[in-house]
């Protein structure tokens, strides 16, 4: 059965390098939690630690109530899929898929049988008797799920399991394994650099860096309040200005390039801050409007919306997204026009990008 | 009890380093500090002293055999490399036809031994060989091929072939696309060869380069045959250690100390000049054929199997010898199975031995090969890096010197090991290790090491993991290069010619015994035999490597 994830306290050292920096995190059983950042943040390092390829230096992992520092990596009953998937090229798919199940001394019948769920289970069944060789990419990655689920593991472990496939198939995948996890309610550990593929697949998602958690929350959280500039940088796009934020009597107002509009904080302040901006929080109005005042400078007709690359009297520049609606016009290089924000969407950050004000 | 337990907590892997020492310890490094030890034993009455070494520097019966044998390396180096980069070049460029003949022909010629070379060449152009009464009958005299003539030609034949399969192998995974880069910046032609293709390849061939020079330098059977006065050093070595026989063989052991150095030396400058010059290539659109002009293309594939058969010429010698009649030590008219018959009825024991020691040394090649690198590979540490050190040593030990030194650390308690067949199969599976370590870990470095990791998330002990998983995936290439290591095995003459004994000699050594009371018919009746086994391997080779295995 599988099992609710304690991570807490851990740290992983590397020499003076410190990988993972004192990172706590509680995943509930059937939960799919995602560890998300750049390459180098730690996240694969972390995953390895639940695995037990890396040590453990200090804190402690727990699945359910077992601490599982001490316990060797074959015997923690993970399943993990890799991201070359690592596919036995000597045995075939149906001893690909059995090896874990013969490790665990079952019956050749009861091997039998489970093997046969588990590949109907990936639509692999046709495929049983077929060497590594002779499959693609993304059969490949069904075997690995297969052969990582069919053991009945505490928690199920994805490295990267996409990153090999191209754009289309990496799309299929990720619903075939949402709705498989899903199905099966086994707690999953999924690592990606890929923020997109984050939202899309998690109910949680972590965002890492520098081998420390950033924020944990679910997409929607992640996506529309992201708690720094780096959250609100690496998941979508987003474009930063620097603004001035002044509250009296519970009232605070942001002052951007001239424009002045209020916003509702968590707390007053007073001072510079840094306004975060997604392109489609913009709106772009003729330059008699009042607004900042800017220029476009480039324009990507991108079918269901143009984007616009828009620069600000000092040449800064911001992205800017219009949605297709009956009489639009594609606006050109060199248009006049002003800058509006939507104050209920847009994030206001402190100015070192730290902390959130909202 | 915390010692009992601290011994239980030493895993698989942890006796596997320790074993490796052990032996490493024994049959390696104990033997080789005694020699380096006897080198400075040369005072009077073996008292602690560098007069050996003194000596060497000092008097030219010592000291030219060093000039002789640095001036056959340097010239057979250049020559090899003069005949071996052009022909590695129009092979893999043009369109020569019958590539795989001509390659076959040259991986024969390289894979046999040396001495054969020599003694083959002695039958055609020696003082009484075929083509010299041949031409003189035309009244032309053939300038003599004894001592440094003769070295060159035997050595620069059969050791072409290493810069030849090196060149081709690079230039064919080439990335065209630099070529083409070359071209499209207005370079091209000569200029573009030299400013691009050689550049890149240059760390091949000085790989190449070394290999012959080390080679040639090492090679103890070529000189006893066809050098005559042109002494070099592994000869004086042997001289010196024969005379020396019974006693404490300094003299000997400061000759092979200076040849390790020698061989050490070139190792060290050839990798100062391409450590910071290797390149890696990524081989994505190999280079295509280019067609060439009639004309060219006859004269060229001409040239080319005009040097391979050059190179043949000692096999295709001692094939048809073989089964040319013969009266006592005479050839005669006419052709029968004589030669064949009589190394039945007297040397078939030979022939038994040969097989049989090459095939245990190559168990134990496996065996160490296996675990060995696996524990160099990925259960880095201190220890398995002072490990592989240890095993690629031998890598500049010549077999007549392993052979001294084997008998000075073993003919005499507490481990007498002299005139038995063990000591010969220790001397070959050290001769071979560095080989077979290169080539395993070559191959586990191109394992993925996620299917280990694979085997043991899924609840397999690592120690069974390896079993399971790893060493399956290794195997076929870890016998193909065990393969290569029983070839050279079965053809050493070097370490065997100083470690045998009237009970364990083997084909070679009985080669070369025949040559020396002129039994040339069944030298050559013999050699034909090693050079059938080493083709036979050969085919079993190709097939487990599935003609993708590259020789050298």
């Amino acid at each position: 059965m599988s099992q609710p994830l304690m991570i807490d306290q851990v740290t992983k050292r590397y020499g003076d390098f410190v990988a993972i920096d004192d990172v706590s995190i509680a995943i509930e059983q059937g939960e799919f939690f995602t560890l998300l950042g750049p390459s180098g943040c730690g996240k694969t390092t972390l995953l390895r630690m639940i695995a037990g390829f890396n040590t453990i230096e200090a804190g402690e992992i727990k699945f359910g109530s077992t601490v599982i520092n001490n316990i060797p990596a074959h015997k923690r009953n993970t399943g993990m899929v890799f991201q070359n998937y690592a596919i036995f090229p000597h045995l075939s798919v149906f001893d690909n898929v059995a090896y874990g199940l013969k490790a665990r001394g079952h019956s050749a019948k009861e091997i039998e049988q489970e093997v046969d769920e588990v590949l109907s289970l990936v639509r692999m069944k046709e495929y049983k008797d077929r060497q590594p060789s002779q499959l693609s990419g993304g059969q490949q990655q069904r075997i690995a799920l297969a052969r990582a689920i069919v053991i009945k593991p505490d928690v199920l472990l994805m490295d990267e399991p996409l990153s090999n496939l191209d754009a289309k198939l990496r799309v299929e995948m990720r619903t075939v394994i949402k709705k498989i996890q899903q199905n099966l309610g086994i707690t999953t550990v999924y690592v990606t650099h890929d923020q997109e593929e984050a939202l899309a697949i998690s109910d949680r998602i972590a965002v890492m860096n520098q081998g420390t958690i950033q924020q944990i929350g679910s997409p929607l959280d992640i996506y529309t309040r992201p708690r720094n500039s780096f959250v609100s940088n690496f998941i979508g796009v987003s474009s930063f200005l620097p603004c001035e934020v002044s509250t009296s009597k519970g009232e605070s107002l942001v002052n951007v390039y001239g424009h002045t509009f209020p916003m509702k904080l968590s707390k007053a302040y007073n001072g510079k801050g840094i306004l975060a901006i997604r392109p489609e929080e913009v709106t772009l109005n003729e330059a008699s409007v009042d607004g900042v005042a800017s220029t476009i400078q480039f324009a990507t007709f991108l079918g269901d919306f143009i984007n616009y690359e828009v620069v600000l009297g000092d040449d800064t520049i911001i992205q800017v997204n219009e949605y297709l609606k009956e009489g639009l016009a594609i606006k050109h290089p060199g248009d006049a026009v002003t800058l509006t924000f939507d104050a209920a969407a847009v994030n206001l950050f402190d100015l070192e990008g730290k902390e959130s004000l909202l | 009890m915390m010692e009992k337990l601290r011994l239980n907590r030493i895993t698989f892997w942890g006796w596997v380093i320790i074993a490796t020492f052990a032996l490493s310890f024994v049959f390696l490094i104990y033997p080789l500090v005694g020699m380096l030890s006897r080198s400075f034993l040369g005072g009077e009455e073996g008292t602690l002293s560098l007069r050996n070494y003194i000596d060497f520097f000092r008097l030219p019966y010592y000291f030219t055999t060093l000039k002789h044998s640095f001036s056959v390396s340097i010239i057979t180096t250049i020559l090899a490399i003069l005949v071996g980069v052009p022909m590695g070049y129009v092979t893999a460029r043009y369109n020569i036809p019958g590539k795989p003949l001509l390659n076959a022909m040259v991986v024969v010629s390289l894979l046999s031994p040396p001495f054969i070379g020599a003694y083959s060449w002695i039958m055609l152009l020696g003082r009484n060989g075929f083509i010299t009464n041949l031409v003189r009958h035309i009244g032309i005299e053939i300038p003599t091929i004894y001592g440094f003539k003769g070295l060159i030609l035997v050595f620069t034949l059969k050791l072409f072939p290493f810069i030849y399969m090196y060149v081709q192998g690079a230039l064919q995974s080439f990335d065209s696309s630099l070529e083409e880069a070359a071209e499209n910046l207005g370079v091209s032609g000569f200029k573009k060869l030299m400013t691009v293709t050689f550049p890149l390849i240059m760390p091949t061939i000085t790989a190449g380069a070394v290999v012959v020079f080390m080679t040639s330098l090492a090679d103890l059977g070529t000189p006893m045959l066809i050098g005559e006065g042109y002494k070099v050093l592994p000869v004086l070595v042997y001289e010196e250690y024969m005379s020396e026989i019974g006693g404490n063989a300094t003299m000997a052991s400061t000759l092979s100390v200076i040849i390790i150095l020698c061989s050490l030396l070139v190792l060290l400058l050839q990798k100062i000049s391409i450590s910071k010059r290797s390149y890696s290539m990524s081989g994505l659109r190999p280079p295509a054929v280019k067609k060439l002009k009639p004309a060219n293309r006859v004269l060229l594939t001409a040239l080319c199997y005009l040097v391979a058969l050059l190179a043949l010429a000692p096999q295709i010698t001692t094939v048809v010898t073989s089964f040319i009649k013969t009266h006592g030590p005479l050839f005669v008219k006419g052709f029968s199975l004589d030669s064949y018959r009589s190394v039945w009825y007297k040397l078939s024991s030979n022939i038994m031995r040969t097989f049989l020691y090459s095939t245990i040394a190559m168990v134990f090649m496996i065996i160490i090969g296996m675990f060995s690198s696996y524990v160099i590979v990925r259960k880095r540490s201190t220890a398995t890096s002072i490990l592989d050190f240890i095993l690629m040593s031998p890598y500049v030990i010549p077999g007549s010197v392993l052979g001294i030194i084997l008998v000075m650390a073993f003919n005499k308690p507490p481990l007498i090991l002299t005139g038995t067949a063990a000591i010969l199969i220790i001397s070959y599976t050290i001769r071979k290790i560095p080989y077979i370590i290169r080539s395993s870990t070559g191959i586990l470095y191109q394992l993925d090491l996620s299917s280990e990791e694979a085997s043991i998330n899924l609840g397999v002990s690592p120690m069974k993991t390896f079993f399971k998983i790893t060493a399956i995936l290794m195997l076929p290439g870890v016998l193909s290069g065990a393969i290569l290591s029983w070839i050279s095995t079965i053809n050493e003459l070097s370490s065997t010619l100083i470690l045998y004994s009237g009970r364990t000699g083997t084909i070679s050594v009985a080669i070369y015994t025949e040559i020396m009371k002129d039994g040339y018919g069944t030298a050559a009746a013999l050699a034909s035999i090693l050079t059938f086994a080493t083709i036979i391997s050969l085919l079993v080779f190709n097939w487990l490597t599935k003609g993708k295995g590259s020789v050298v």
